[in-house]
């Protein structure tokens, strides 16, 4: 939205078109409205609302037959979010969760997108296809199909392996493999698509110095990509936080998978089971300030990284 | 840059074009207006409308019946899903955005829920002349400190549901006892060990209520002004630890309820006997359509033959929400659907509903035979147990917040994966009482 306004206002102050200047104003207006419109209503005023209702609690009193009172609450309902563990385990778990999985996603992301880059691949379009497609299955979908393929008699792969895909210890990393299996094509693409923008004049010079394949996607191209690399991590990292999909479909078919494995999770419980949107509310504006912090994080580790010359 | 925008802008306006118009088309949101609407058209002579909203099979074609044969108050049914399923959530959020429907089904089980959450009428007064109607024990289960706040619609009488062909082909006996049942279990594992005597879902707390219920378990009561929660009680350990000796001599099977898994081993025939209420009739014959006709019906086993309690699952009343406007002709409404001969007639073929009124029995689809059972008059195997059901179990006013932990709890103990069932009884327990202190209710120590 900045961007255009700042355009806007750049074509009012250029001279030639004088009588522009009102009307494209009211232009801009007019085709900014539908957007700002659906952004004020979908997501300001739902924002707006969140935050209010997380400080106001329903009070009871003795058997609670009488009618409840909404009452102001402070920041209770923000101090119950982490008096009983349940949200800080689901935070602890996904950290393990997104240090495990965010690097081997990205690094077969990344793998991937060079091998379709290097000069020696055929079929590209046929591969990138491939890759891509599992993004293609709706989220819900792949977590019910995959949860088939995990569940044991059902599953023609669950008998042939050691392990119990559902059991305590496996059950995050089944939930990996599918948040894997999901993304990598889609980081995949992100980073092919900076490989692609790479001037050839580089390779060229890379090829002049001596360089073959492995040295030139080492040195040329991995640095040359790391910004689409940031990206697909900090992406990664909200998204990990807010893991729900695939916990969700298997929290019904084994008990490893509580209803507040995830903090998204325990947000929905709380709101809906135990009908405390104050709560529930409360849960999920944490959240928000977990990914944004993680985030920022990232960011800035990733800069310092660079300041200090350490490749990606 | 500017084709580009221009595109852009077209676009965002189609989507708002499209929005308003699915908002104008949604039959939802002009609704919120109905209830005060025909309040009004009512005192003008104009029909009332009545929204109905409900999962049971068979409700939809009451709600006509009842429209064909009352032009005055016409009702306006809404499938839902399952209560436990997200019925119940979306109930509750209309009823806090303020455009609730009328009438709901709300399980007897969660209308406590329901009241201590504002959601709920009393219709004491109107729903008082229909009353005699009723067995007295199933207004028990919707009256609250005096107030009444739902009409009864059916009961959940537990039977045994058992494949005739393996037992027939082992040689076991139907067990009438528990132990018993322990013992035909060991048979029939010997006889063919791919085979259990049943598939235990220990995320179903409904389910193991009835079970719990039938020992003489009472995990809710009220005692003055505060709540006493017993869910670990001696009968519930019980029943716990029966189950878990079960388990651990991997005489059933353990699966999640209600999952394609569960549904599985019995399609496949590999587990022999299923004990629930009288609605899995229906639910049996619609899930595992492929084993028709080797199944039947025999009564639940007890503790105790000489005091042959049963247990009961579920019973769906139908409440009138907070906001109702129209609230004696929904009363009227709800009773006529559960009084009426033909009307109840029909749900109990439709929907396996089991009759909760004085004369219910001898509605003749009580004693209809039915092919899954090798046309076994299963209802009156289920009639018969009903007279043995205690009724002074209650329930608690958080249950969807307690279920929601239940199954985790119970599920790890089952599979082996910490502790026993009586264990993860004592920790629901806690969970239990604090869901009731976290809604700010008094519970007594």
């Amino acid at each position: 939205m900045a961007t255009i306004q700042l355009e806007a206002e750049q074509r009012r102050t250029a001279p030639p078109p004088r009588r522009r200047g009102p009307t494209g104003n009211r232009a801009a207006g007019i085709f900014l409205a539908p957007f700002a419109v659906l952004f004020v209503v979908f997501f300001l005023v739902p924002i707006a609302y969140a935050v209010n209702e997380s400080f106001y609690q329903v009070k009871r009193s003795g058997l609670g037959f009488g009618t409840p009172e909404r009452v102001f609450a402070g920041l209770d309902n923000f101090t119950a979010v982490f008096a009983d563990g349940s949200f800080m385990n689901g935070i602890g778990r996904l950290l393990l969760f997104g240090l495990v999985q965010v690097p081997i996603m990205l690094g077969l992301a990344l793998v991937l997108a060079l091998l379709l880059d290097s000069a020696s691949a055929r079929f590209k379009r046929v591969f990138r296809l491939t890759y891509f497609l599992p993004y293609a299955v709706p989220g819900v979908i792949a977590a019910i199909v995959w949860s088939f393929l995990y569940t044991p008699r059902i599953s023609p792969l669950a008998d042939l392996v050691p392990f119990d895909f559902l059991s305590d210890s496996v059950v995050l990393w089944s939930m990996a493999n599918i948040v894997t299996w999901t993304w990598v094509g889609f980081n995949m693409l992100v980073i092919y698509a900076a490989l692609q923008s790479i001037p050839t004049s580089l390779y060229e010079a890379a090829e002049l110095d001596g360089a073959g394949g492995w040295k030139t996607a080492w040195y040329v191209k991995v640095p040359l990509v790391r910004p689409s690399l940031v990206l697909t991590g900090v992406f990664s990292i909200i998204g990990t936080l807010q893991l729900f999909n695939e916990p969700m479909v298997l929290s019904r078919i084994t008990p490893a998978v509580g209803k507040d494995y995830t903090p998204l999770m325990r947000s929905l419980q709380v709101a809906l089971d135990n009908n405390d949107y104050g709560q529930g509310t409360a849960i999920a504006l944490m959240l928000a300030v977990f990914a944004a912090g993680l985030s920022y994080l990232f960011i800035r580790l990733s800069a310092w990284l660079t300041a200090r010359g350490v490749n990606p | 840059m500017g084709k580009s925008r221009t595109i852009l802008g077209a676009t965002g306006a189609m989507v708002c074009v499209s929005l308003v118009a699915a908002c104008g088309g949604q039959p939802g949101s002009q609704s919120s207006a109905a209830p005060s609407a025909p309040a009004s058209s009512a005192a003008a002579g104009g029909p009332v409308t009545i929204e109905w909203w409900g999962w049971a099979p068979g409700y939809e074609d009451a709600a006509k019946a009842w429209n064909a044969s009352h032009p005055g108050v016409q009702v306006k049914f809404t499938q839902t899903q399952p209560g436990s399923q997200g019925g119940y959530q979306r109930m509750l959020a209309a009823v806090k955005a303020g455009n609730a429907p009328c009438l709901a089904q709300v399980g007897a089980e969660t209308l406590p829920s329901f009241l201590v959450e504002g959601a709920l009428e009393d219709i004491t007064a109107h729903a008082q002349p229909y009353n005699t109607r009723f067995q007295p024990w199933t207004l028990n289960t919707v009256t609250f400190g005096g107030k009444q706040f739902g009409i009864p619609v059916d009961s959940g009488p537990m039977g045994m549901f058992y494949r005739k062909d393996i037992f027939d082909k082992h040689g076991i006996e139907v067990p009438k006892t528990w132990d018993e049942y322990a013992a035909a279990a060991e048979k029939l594992r010997k006889a063919d060990p791919e085979v259990s005597i049943t598939t235990f879902t220990p995320d179903d707390m409904y389910g193991f209520a009835g079970f719990a219920q039938q020992a003489g378990a009472r995990w809710f009561g009220i005692s003055g002004d505060a709540w006493q929660v017993r869910m670990n009680d001696e009968a519930t350990v019980k029943v716990a630890n029966y189950w878990q000796g079960l388990i651990d001599k991997k005489l059933v099977d353990v699966m999640p309820g209600w999952s394609d898994g569960l549904w599985k081993n019995y399609t496949d025939g590999k587990s022999a006997t299923f004990v629930g209420a009288v609605w899995m009739t229906k639910v049996l014959e619609d899930s595992i359509s492929k084993t028709s006709g080797k199944w039947a019906v025999a009564p639940m086993p007890v503790w105790d033959v000489a005091s042959p309690s049963v247990g009961n699952v579920g019973g769906s009343p139908n409440a009138v929400l907070k906001g109702c406007a129209n609230p004696k002709e929904a009363v009227d409404f709800a009773a006529w659907l559960s009084t009426d001969a033909t009307a109840f007639n029909d749900l109990i073929d439709k929907g396996g509903l089991f009759p909760v009124t004085v004369d219910g029995g001898s509605l003749p689809n009580m004693s209809g035979a039915r092919p899954f059972y090798g046309d076994q008059k299963v209802f009156q195997v289920f009639a018969e147990a009903s007279k043995n059901v205690s009724p002074d179990f209650s329930w608690g006013p958080t249950m969807p917040a307690v279920n929601s932990v239940f199954g985790e709890a119970f599920g790890k103990a089952a599979n082996g994966k910490g502790g026993t069932l009586a264990e993860a009884m004592a920790t629901i327990q806690e969970k239990a009482v604090a869901s009731l202190k976290d809604k700010g209710l008094t519970v007594a120590p």
